[in-house]
């Protein structure tokens, strides 16, 4: 079987919360590609062993902090996996996408430490969102979360973002920049500034 | 000095003209006059100041000697004096002397006074050039007086005069400001002024909602007005005219969607029976200066889907004014959109048309002759599904002798188009009933779903609305409005107790004995004709429902081609394709919902790109 996690982790992992380290385990060696099997049957396989077993699902999904605890990420696209994981447990009955509840319990145990604006995104997503979050939202969130600063520089408003991100943004700058540009630049600096001693967490771009 | 010279001729003749470096006596004349001139400046100094002085004095309205003056200078040309001792100090003066006059009556004169002084002015000052001054001081004294009482004050002029005059439809002062404006290069600038008194004019008008009723005739009006400026006033300048449109276009296009609606609604109202005092032509007047109109609007499907909605209702309620109106007016929107926009509104035509036939054959087919329930005379409109507005089915218990009816007409149509489905779309059913009133009688003429309600009363005397609801079957909304229009309207057939305007659970209804009128036939539909709420918000929806199909199919048709794309591309190649106005959001979602869908999917290495998924 894959390793994909650091070997010293995934030890610790099994002791910890066996269950939600199988799956994990399992998860990843569907999505490289190392079984055979095509990786969309593989994970809607994986998803119904483990809807077969009541209380599986919240089981896993209750330990996903002590899993990620104990992992070591040592390059982006592990993190990538390991966030990928999250959603496919976070799903429910073989539903395509989550629930904004559901999304947001996620967000502040996974991305606790690696996205600096996560409460004021959780609190948006908390009010504003009606519909439920599509893979595709989760997904480009986390990419957000890498290429955006504090200060939100480095958003590109003609981009690809999904509209909510955009949303979300537009918020911001309603909420927290309703000055004039210049001093928007100043604090924009001191900003990034008072941030550049932060130490950054692996899988973390920056 | 002629004489002299007439004494020297001689001289001049035989001698000096073979002698080389000598000059003619008269030159010499002139060359001595010169150098006792040079010699005293202080008499120079007194000429020059005399010349300019008495030019002055001219300019403020006294006369003076014009050929004292024309002497004076002549002698100054022959002296070769004249540009360098008089012309300078005069532009300098002149400069000086039309700076403070345009700074002064600037102030104190409206701008079509200034623009009019201005304009003599350079009159004055070219009359002067012919009458004693040098031909080539023209061209700089104009370009000083022009500096001095225009270039300066162009912004000036426009801030203050451009809109007033505007406003006040002022042709001669506006060409005035044109032409004025033209000899100093300021034509952009008055092109400038022009596109923001459209947009700032019109912004007012057309964001209130209150005024949506006026919107299209202060937008004709308007219109027409900015037209006749241009063509008395800008000489038709093509860069004006051009100008006037894109404001236009932005001004109409500022609020989305209702001026649309709005446009067709007035187009509605015109091509609806009853407009009198309008004869054909004034009515083709009409249409073409509202085409004009549509020509801007971007969302030209919203215009589609009400215009529609409103020629259904006049073909099939009869209310057409003019069958040839309304054709030449798709016939223009067609040479406007292609045929594309227009074939469903054409096929409704075709509809009616063949229609008329079928009732023909069927009412000589021996079905009708042998089967039909006597007294009652039906004709029915066969409608295409496709070219016509939806509309959502209502159930309505028949009178017997129309299910009869309409059994037999369907039987008589399947069995010469078999193979179709009818279905029978109550509410757009109209009739004509004979009622025997005590006072009279009477044809009405009624929405299917008021003959229905009437007919019960034949049997009865006082009926309560739930006895009403039962028997007639009609959706409690629809039953209502028509209640309302029986009993509350103009024309009460009905008498309802207890009286009000709204229609109750608890209220009774009985034939009104004592109804009168002074004509003999009643319109009584009209609430057919009238457009409900309900029927508006489903109408616009259905024009977003088919936007978004639209944005989907744009997305995939290009997609499939393209098979891998960025976001900006992608985005771009939609604005193209796409025909309505739509916000990048909007796309964004549709997007989005395609990658739900799978459709699309994100490039795994830059989620900027989409691959589309076969």
């Amino acid at each position: 079987m894959a390793r994909p996690m650091g070997s010293s982790g995934f030890e610790a992992a099994l002791a910890v919360c066996p269950a939600a380290a199988q799956a994990y385990s399992k998860y990843c060696g569907i999505v490289s590609g190392c079984t055979n099997a095509n990786p969309r049957e593989g994970l809607a396989d994986l998803s119904r062993t483990i809807d077969n077993m009541e209380g599986m699902r919240d089981g896993i999904f209750g330990d996903i902090h002590k899993l990620m605890s104990v992992l070591e990420f040592d390059d982006v696209s592990q993190f990538n996996s390991f966030y990928d994981f999250v959603f496919f447990i976070s799903r429910e009955n073989g539903q395509k996408n989550i629930t904004v509840q559901k999304a947001l319990a996620a967000w502040r145990i996974v991305l606790v430490g690696r996205f600096r604006l996560l409460d004021r995104w959780c609190n948006f997503v908390e009010k504003y969102q009606r519909h439920n979050i599509s893979e595709d939202a989760w997904q480009q969130l986390l990419a957000f979360s890498r290429c955006v600063n504090e200060d939100l520089e480095g958003y590109d408003p003609k981009g690809a973002w999904p509209v909510i991100i955009d949303d979300f943004v537009e918020h911001m700058h309603r909420i927290y920049r309703p000055s004039d540009c210049s001093s928007a630049m100043e604090s924009q600096c001191s900003i990034s500034n008072t941030f550049r001693g932060l130490n950054l967490l692996p899988g973390s771009k920056r | 000095m002629l004489i002299i010279r007439g004494i020297a001729l001689l001289l001049d003749v035989k001698y000096v003209k073979n002698v080389a470096n000598l000059c003619s006596v008269w030159d010499m004349g002139l060359q001595l006059f010169r150098k006792h001139i040079s010699l005293s400046p202080e008499i120079e100094h007194k000429t020059v100041t005399g010349l300019l002085r008495l030019i002055e004095s001219e300019r403020l309205g006294e006369a003076i000697d014009k050929t004292l003056l024309s002497h004076l200078l002549k002698m100054f040309t022959d002296l070769g004096m004249y540009s360098e001792t008089f012309e300078k100090p005069f532009l300098e003066c002149t400069s000086e002397f039309y700076a403070t006059e345009g700074v002064k009556y600037l102030q104190q004169s409206d701008i079509p006074d200034y623009l009019r002084h201005a304009e003599s002015r350079l009159q004055e000052e070219h009359d002067r050039c012919i009458l004693y001054l040098e031909a080539n001081t023209r061209k700089p004294l104009i370009a000083t007086t022009e500096k001095q009482l225009l270039q300066r004050h162009t912004s000036a002029i426009i801030e203050k005069g451009f809109t007033v005059l505007m406003e006040a439809n002022r042709v001669t002062d506006l060409s005035r400001m044109y032409t004025l404006f033209q000899r100093v290069d300021a034509i952009e600038m008055l092109k400038q002024a022009l596109s923001l008194y459209i947009r700032g004019t019109g912004q007012g008008i057309i964001m209130d909602e209150e005024k949506d009723k006026d919107l299209v005739s202060f937008l004709l009006e308007f219109k027409a007005s900015l037209d006749k400026i241009l063509e008395e006033s800008f000489a038709k300048n093509e860069a004006f005219s051009n100008t006037i449109k894109e404001s236009f276009e932005h001004l109409i296009n500022l609020r989305q969607n209702r001026p649309a609606e709005l446009i067709a609604k007035f187009l509605d109202e015109k091509l609806r029976a009853g407009n009198k005092g309008t004869s054909e032509e004034e009515l083709e007047g009409i249409l073409d200066k509202v085409l004009v109109l549509f020509r801007f609007i971007q969302g030209k499907d919203v215009f589609e889907a009400f215009y529609k909605k409103d020629l259904a209702k006049r073909l099939l309620l009869g209310k057409s004014a003019s069958i040839d109106a309304e054709k030449s007016m798709i016939t223009k929107l067609k040479t406007e959109c292609g045929s594309q926009f227009t074939n469903k509104l054409e096929g409704m035509f075709k509809d009616i048309e063949l229609s008329k036939e079928i009732n023909d054959s069927f009412k000589q087919s021996s079905q009708a002759r042998t089967k039909l329930p006597t007294g009652i005379e039906m004709s029915v409109h066969v409608l295409t599904t496709g070219y016509w507005p939806t509309y959502p089915p209502m159930d309505v218990k028949l009178p017997h002798e129309l299910n009869v009816y309409q059994d037999i007409f369907k039987e008589f149509y399947l069995s010469k188009y078999s193979g179709r489905r009818l279905m029978w779309q109550n509410s757009l059913g109209h009739c004509v009933l004979k009622v025997e009133f005590p006072k009279g009688r009477k044809e009405l003429a009624v929405s299917l779903f008021q003959s229905v309600v009437l007919m019960l009363f034949n049997d009865a005397q006082k009926l309560s609305f739930v006895d009403i609801k039962e028997s007639t079957g009609i959706e409690d909304k629809e039953l209502r409005r028509t209640l309302q229009s029986l009993a509350c309207g103009k024309v009460r057939v009905l008498q309802k107790t207890p009286k009000g305007r709204d229609i109750d659970d608890k209220d009774e209804f009985v034939f009104n004995e004592d109804f009168s009128a002074p004509l003999y036939r009643i319109k009584v539909n009209a609430i057919q004709m009238k457009e409900t709420v309900e029927e508006n918000t489903s109408t616009t929806e259905r024009v977003f429902q088919d936007r978004q199909y639209q944005v989907d199919a744009a997305i995939v048709r290009i997609m499939k081609t393209r098979k891998t794309l960025s976001h900006t591309l992608l985005i771009t190649e939609l604005f193209q394709q796409l025909k309505f106005p739509i916000k990048p959001a909007d796309m964004k979602k549709r997007i989005e919902s395609l990658i739900d869908r799978e459709y699309l999917e994100r490039d795994r290495s830059n989620p900027q790109i989409y691959n589309y998924l076969a």
